[in-house]
């Protein structure tokens, strides 16, 4: 028995190493995550069975006379536990070398431009579509309701599981004036770094949700192509959290939603055509970006609103982050989205 | 135990410290990206920036009902009151825009500010003209004595209202940005609300890199207007666009001409001033709204090393008529 352990401690322990390692360099996956947890729990149980065969090692060596040439019994506890100890403080109040160490994941590395939700943002998937909360401190919230349309495919079907081909989805809110007040979803592919697998080939988040990206640079400090550092314009008068605008201030916003769904290439939105043509589309990405996007005026007594259809992201040639308001050449696109219902609720 | 190793040694290794964080502050937003050879927490950082950020609040915000500013602008005239460092500077400063100006940066504009809806009330109706003389009756700066040796201040009609706006963000800009090099920061990028300061270098050493934004009259602008490298600089921008109301076909900016007591009408829509100290960029970008070419021109005579570009309104944005129609170009400066 004591031989299967240790044989399956051994693979188990190189799929833990392994997928700790894509997820300490890599940018979060929820494929890789779940087989660290998994083969997490796998090498605990694998270990404890280990150290269960090997009760009687830890007995000799405590009961071990004074006199031994080994190390003594209070010692072999005492070093272990203090080493342990030590990792522990410093892992609880940020000590040495645990910053050190930290700053050399994807994570660290790459804060500004992951995207994670504030306090009080929570998503959830419905039948047939996904729901979006953000509550305030005051207890105020805002719901977003997604109902799929007849074109949206929640999973697309694709060869193999690692190449992403889920359509993605931002949720975000921005002031009268054009600037990002807050980001409450992104999709897991775009949400951690600037380059993701997508439809089977690799692909910036820039050129699947153009809109909401070059909206996210104001937040981020980081611009698309990485070559500005950070902006200026008329002042904004501006806050990065939605909770001044439903607590406190009666000042209108808007709601945005952006979704692209991969390998929908149509007639017009396809790329085997010039570059430089309107309707050039990088391969996997198919027709752009649509946008949706209700104003909210909270001084309204109003509590539902009813998100429209205003345009697109553009083609791969386009993307400039602006809004391309003719859809005459969207065709399955438009059929992604059956409605999206926003709730405003106030105590 | 050979990964702990790795790693370990790995970590002490003498890596630059960098940080980026971003909140809210005076109305707006700010963000700040630094990277320094010396070791400075990021959280005691942002921190003490806060700090300081709420110190200048509590002098010069007209939002806060406590601030030094309202507390001054409900007090009686002819009484010296005392005035804190900040909001000692800044005066400084805007009364010097004031004098070199003839008048057109006047932090005393409030009475007006609000009568058109730009203040504390929002609104989107053009007032009587009989409002706005009645407001331009409670308007100068001259009206208000600053002394420096005393670090005082009088104002000698009880209904003068002081608003820094135009320069105490640029002046808080300036502030965050000693506070850093304080700190043995060297190479960083503050931006608050678009106004800017910039030390140092990138990472990969090149300059820092601002786009500024091509303004539209939706306020709605993503487009660049231009990308300017920021190398131990401070850059501000004002702009038309953010604070607009449209109202019987025209569209009315915040950007008022403390003579006329009307919005300025202008084919310009924004405008970007580099300087040394992000304060004057500040006051010199609300002033580049306001004077043509050649008055502008002569105000920069007093200054070394500005630069100041301008971005003219899109045909189809100017076609939105901005100002007053009663007002032609002419009559303002």
């Amino acid at each position: 028995m004591k031989h299967y352990v240790n044989f399956a401690l051994l693979f188990a322990f190189g799929i833990l190493f392994t997928s700790g390692m894509l997820r300490f360099f890599q940018p979060f996956s929820l494929a890789t995550t779940q087989v660290h947890i998994v083969f997490g729990w796998l090498v605990m149980l694998l270990v404890a069975l280990h150290l269960s065969s090997r009760l009687s090692y830890f007995s000799r060596r405590l009961r071990r006379r004074r006199n031994s040439a080994s190390a003594r019994p209070h010692r072999l506890i005492l070093v272990p536990l203090l080493a342990c100890a030590f990792f522990l403080a410093a892992s609880l109040l940020d000590l040495w070398p645990v910053p050190q160490l930290l700053s050399l994941g994807h994570e660290v590395k790459s804060s500004r431009i992951i995207f994670r939700p504030e306090e009080g943002a929570a998503t959830r998937s419905l039948e047939g579509g996904m729901q979006m909360k953000r509550q305030s401190s005051g207890e105020a919230s805002v719901f977003v309701e997604i109902e799929w349309g007849s074109a949206f495919d929640p999973v697309a079907e694709f060869p193999t599981p690692f190449t992403g081909a889920r359509p993605q989805i931002a949720v975000w809110a921005e002031s009268s004036t054009g600037s990002l007040i807050e980001t409450f979803f992104v999709s897991e592919e775009s949400a951690f770094a600037e380059s993701m697998e997508w439809a089977g080939n690799e692909r910036r988040r820039v050129d699947v949700l153009p809109i909401w990206r070059h909206q996210f640079t104001l937040a981020s400090g980081v611009a698309p192509d990485g070559d500005i550092d950070t902006f200026s314009g008329a002042t904004p008068e501006h806050s990065f959290s939605i909770e001044r605008y439903i607590d406190e201030d009666p000042e209108g916003f808007y709601l945005s939603v952006e979704v692209n769904a991969p390998n929908d290439s149509n007639d017009f939105y396809h790329a085997d055509q010039p570059e430089a043509n309107e309707g050039y589309t990088f391969p996997g990405v198919g027709q752009p970006s649509i946008y949706y996007s209700a104003y909210v005026d909270p001084s309204e007594l109003k509590k539902y609103y009813l998100m429209e259809l205003v345009g697109h992201g553009g083609s791969s040639s386009q993307q400039s982050g602006n809004i391309y308001y003719d859809s005459s050449h969207l065709t399955t696109a438009g059929e992604l989205i059956e409605k999206i219902l926003v709730r405003i609720e106030r105590p | 135990m050979v990964t702990i190793l790795v790693f370990l040694v790995a970590a002490c290794g003498s890596q630059p410290e960098e940080g980026y964080f971003k909140g809210d502050a005076m109305g707006t937003f700010y963000t700040i990206e630094f990277r320094s050879e010396k070791k400075v927490p990021t959280r005691d950082l942002r921190g003490e920036i806060e700090e300081l950020l709420d110190a200048f609040d509590q002098q010069l915000s007209n939002w806060r009902e406590d601030s030094w500013v309202n507390r001054f602008n409900a007090a009686p005239a002819d009484e010296f009151i005392p005035v804190p460092d900040y909001a000692f500077q800044v005066l400084n400063l805007c009364l010097e825009l004031f004098e070199r100006s003839g008048g057109l940066l006047d932090p005393t504009l409030s009475p007006l500010v609000e009568l058109w809806g730009f203040g504390t009330k929002r609104g989107s109706i053009v007032p009587d003209q009989a409002a706005i003389e009645k407001a331009l009756n409670s308007v100068g700066f001259d009206k208000l004595a600053l002394c420096p040796d005393r670090r005082a201040v009088m104002k000698r009609q009880a209904d003068l209202q002081i608003n820094c706006s135009a320069v105490a963000k640029g002046y808080a800009v300036d502030l965050i940005s000693a506070m850093l090099q304080k700190r043995g920061v060297d190479n960083f990028i503050v931006n608050l609300g678009g106004e800017i300061a910039a030390r140092g270098t990138r990472m990969d050493g090149v300059p820092w890199t601002v786009g500024v934004n091509r303004p539209d009259a939706k306020g709605h602008g993503k487009e660049l207007a231009r990308v300017i490298e920021l190398y131990n600089r401070s850059l501000a921008t004002s702009g038309h666009s953010q604070r607009t109301f449209l109202f019987g076909g025209q569209r009315y900016s915040h950007i008022l001409n403390a003579k006329t007591g009307w919005p300025v009408k202008t084919d310009i829509a924004s405008a970007t001033v580099l300087a040394s100290s992000c304060a004057l960029a500040d006051g010199l970008a609300t002033l580049a709204l306001i004077l043509d070419e050649d008055k502008m021109a002569e105000l920069l005579e007093f200054y070394d090393g500005v630069e100041v570009f301008r971005t003219k309104w899109a045909a189809e944005d100017l076609a939105l008529n901005y100002g007053n129609p009663q007002y032609s170009k002419n009559q303002n400066p």
